[in-house]
């Protein structure tokens, strides 16, 4: 028999790699593998400032935990005496539910009267919960304030309400501590006078309290303080006097504008062999143009259709042959624009020319001459303003300084007669702006002002030139100005001029000028939009308005 | 704890073997080998548990708890289960210590609930003879369990599964222990985390047949 030599068990690679593992895996889970790290648990206490303010002779203890500890498990403990003892968080002075604070967190506080000591290497307090035991405190920071509460007061909405402008020793250096606050007026008897001693009857202090109506016509001064149930603690009086009563109001001024009628006439001069070519090219021309302007409007008026005269005899020709001797009939021409124009007078009048020429070669210049003469019999006019319109070729386009031209080509394409047609939606009705630099321009007394002493103009856009009062014109620099009574208030100012603007090209200029009144106590201090102070409203050339 | 829950389970199956013995006699002749029909039964049937557990993971927490098994056979092998625990869980004597002295605790939280659903697989029936006193019926048996753990605010995904001996009793009463490896991913600071463990389970309850007439099963 052969022989066969022993084969060595072989075990998969699969089976072996999942062997190590799967043991590893049954000896972690029996004898448990819960990969621990160590951290401050949400049971011990952070963050844990003393604060002692000399102004109120009391220590603030602030604390926290993490929101995730069970609260109703954990109770407070506190070094005093030498001792440990529970802290009744209840019985501070100013006691306060645990509140949410920065993120995550939950805030605790507690306050001990006088000047609070403990051991330097000592947490002061801990925490101890009721399953897990005590759990000790994280190193206090400790803090020293002269002052921790304060007032600056400002009347605001025209003196309808008051902002304390409650200075925070604990909000300014975040430093968690909820208290509630009081206020009162309490009298003087002149502005030099201490302040009276408070009553009784206090206040809550919002962020915007309410104040008497009436109460500017007295000497007051403002008593406030932190809220105690003991009725104990540290009172601030501060004068208080009412600020100045402000109107603003910002004023649009959008300058008329006038249409302007338009005459319009056609010189034909043309060179076309074919006499009913001729006048099938003239009648698509002049019918699409006149179509177009019509259309715009009824103070558009065609005032004939030109074409040249024979040099030698003077009759009129067909417009269809170019010659050698041969004029434009500017006088009638002119004449009936006078005549057209004369319905619309005394108004001012666009006289349209549109000259129509097929040639690639310049007309005589004699001819160009009776043109510039056309132009200048209407410039003479003052109700007339002329425009040239070409209707022809390129070298004709350079001639002239024709207003607008379009480039000859044959009528029956679509693009030619859309053009014609484009002049007219583009420039007709023309436009005027009714403004110029002398143009005054009224401000009005703003709503809700009743008895207005002085104003201020706080901004205009564009800039004003000149602020007019009663007449007498003065630069307007954001200065105080007495409010001119029953004389009139007005401005000037600059716009780009815009004078028979075709229709399209015509800009609506807006002027904004935001004017500012005071009724009462313009040296009063007063508030911006923005909430920045200033102390006196009349010597700041800020407006109540500015952002 | 890891070493209380097999001794106590000892305990309890000890008191409750009698009620074995006296369920049922051994009259057959000894030389005549017979098949008898099983005394414990489960399809149709529904069983409560009451259950005491220990988890072990080593987290420096000690937990023991007590809760509620419900399930329902829906044949002679496979069955579902609800399972309700609460745990008490608190630092373990090494925890104690680092928290006294630095005022650190693990990054694993205290766990309160433990509520799972899955499924109890048995692969055998049996009974023996013990003492040459007394007899008890068993069913050896494989769970899978799913469901979440709750520790304060966080919420812990866990996976339970192992062997059960299920030991039936006279009139529908059982014991039965289950040794459970736990799988658990908890949301710390430092983000997911796994932790494993070991949880036996001692429940003892009854069996409910009278929902479903079902005839009974053979050997």
């Amino acid at each position: 028999m052969p022989q066969t030599s022993p084969q060595p068990i072989r075990t998969s690679t699969s089976v072996r790699c999942a062997f190590w593992p799967s043991v590893l895996l049954i000896l972690c889970a029996v004898y448990g593998c819960a990969f621990v790290e160590f951290e401050r648990g949400p049971h011990a206490i952070r963050g844990l400032d003393v604060v002692y303010s000399h102004q109120e002779d009391m220590t603030f203890l602030s604390w926290r935990l993490r929101d995730e500890a069970a609260l109703e498990d954990i109770e407070f403990e506190i070094y005093l005496n030498f001792d440990f003892v529970r802290l009744d968080l209840s019985k501070a002075p100013y006691a306060a539910e645990p509140y949410p604070c920065d993120r995550n967190y939950v805030c605790f506080q507690y306050q001990l009267p006088g000047r609070y000591n403990f051991p330097s290497d000592l947490a002061p307090i801990r925490s101890v919960h009721a399953r897990h035991g005590v759990f000790p405190g994280s190193e206090a920071r400790r803090h020293q304030a002269h002052q921790t509460f304060g007032v600056r007061p400002i009347a605001v909405e025209n003196n309808s309400r008051l902002d304390a402008r409650r200075q925070d020793w604990f909000a300014d250096n975040k430093i968690p501590l909820k208290r509630g606050y009081q206020w009162q007026l309490v009298g003087r008897g002149s502005d030099t006078d201490p302040c009276a001693e408070p009553r009784s009857n206090w206040l809550e202090l919002g962020a915007r309290s309410a104040l008497a109506e009436g109460w500017t016509s007295g000497a007051w001064c403002v008593a406030a303080r932190p809220k105690r149930d003991d009725n104990a603690g540290v009172i601030v009086k501060v004068p208080f006097k009412p600020s100045a009563e402000l109107f603003w109001e910002s004023q649009d001024y959008v300058p008329p504008e006038q249409t302007h009628a338009t005459v319009y006439l056609f010189l034909v001069d043309l060179q076309i062999s074919n006499a009913q070519r001729c006048k099938q090219v003239t009648d698509k021309i002049v019918g699409t143009a006149s179509a177009s302007l019509n259309a715009r409007g009824s103070n558009v008026v065609r005032a004939g259709i030109y074409t040249p005269i024979s040099a030698d005899t003077g009759d009129s020709t067909d417009g269809c042959t170019q010659r050698a001797r041969q004029d434009y009939p500017v006088s009638k021409m002119a004449e009936d624009i006078k005549n057209a124009a004369a319905r619309f007078a005394p108004e001012r009048v666009r006289v349209v020319l549109v000259y129509l020429n097929n040639m690639e070669l310049p007309p005589s210049e004699r001819l160009i001459l009776q043109l510039y003469d056309f132009a200048n019999q209407m410039y003479q006019t003052d109700e007339l303003v002329p425009y040239s319109w070409l209707i022809g070729s390129n070298t004709l386009m350079g001639l002239a300084p024709w207003e607008w031209s379009t480039g000859w080509r044959p009528i029956e394409d679509e693009s030619f007669l859309a053009d014609l047609k484009a002049f007219a939606t583009y420039n007709v009705p023309f436009r005027t702006m009714d403004h110029d630099r002398f143009t005054q321009v009224p401000i009005r007394r703003p709503e809700g002002a009743t008895r207005p002493q002085f104003f201020k103009i706080c901004d205009a856009t564009p800039q004003i030139s000149h602020l007019v009062i009663s007449g007498l014109a003065v630069r307007a620099s954001g200065s105080v100005y007495h409010w001119p009574g029953d004389g009139a208030l007005d401005y000037r100012v600059e716009l780009e001029p815009q004078e028979f603007v075709a229709h399209v090209e015509y800009r609506r200029q807006r002027v904004v000028v935001v004017v500012e009144i005071c009724e009462r106590f313009c040296d009063g201090p007063y508030r911006t939009r923005s909430g920045v102070d200033y102390d006196n409203w009349q010597q700041s050339q800020v407006c109540q308005w500015t952002r | 704890m890891k070493s209380f829950a097999p001794l106590l389970t000892l305990c309890l199956g000890l008191l409750a073997a009698p009620l074995g013995l006296a369920a049922e006699r051994e009259d057959t002749p000894p030389n005549r080998p017979t098949v008898q029909k099983r005394f414990g039964t489960k399809e149709g049937h529904v069983t409560m548990h009451l259950v005491g557990v220990t988890h072990v993971r080593n987290d420096l927490y000690n937990t023991l708890g007590a809760g509620l098994d419900l399930g329902y056979y829906f044949n002679e092998q496979l069955g579902a289960e609800l399972r309700l625990v609460w745990l008490y869980t608190r630092l373990s004597g090494a925890g104690d210590s680092i928290r006294e002295r630095a005022g650190l605790t693990p990054d694993a939280r205290a766990q309160n609930y433990l509520t799972t659903a899955g499924l109890r697989y048995s692969f055998g029936y049996g009974k023996i003879l013990a003492f040459d006193t007394f007899v008890v019926h068993f069913d050896p048996q494989i769970t899978l369990h799913a469901g979440t753990a709750f520790a304060g605010q966080r919420v812990l995904p866990t996976v339970l599964t192992g062997l059960s001996l299920l030991n039936h009793f006279k009139w529908g009463i059982q014991v039965k222990l289950d040794l459970n490896l736990t799988a658990q991913m908890e949301r710390r600071d430092r983000g997911w985390v796994p932790s494993f463990g070991f949880a036996p389970f001692l429940g003892l309850g009854w069996s409910y047949g009278g929902l479903a007439a079902v005839p009974e099963a053979g050997p």
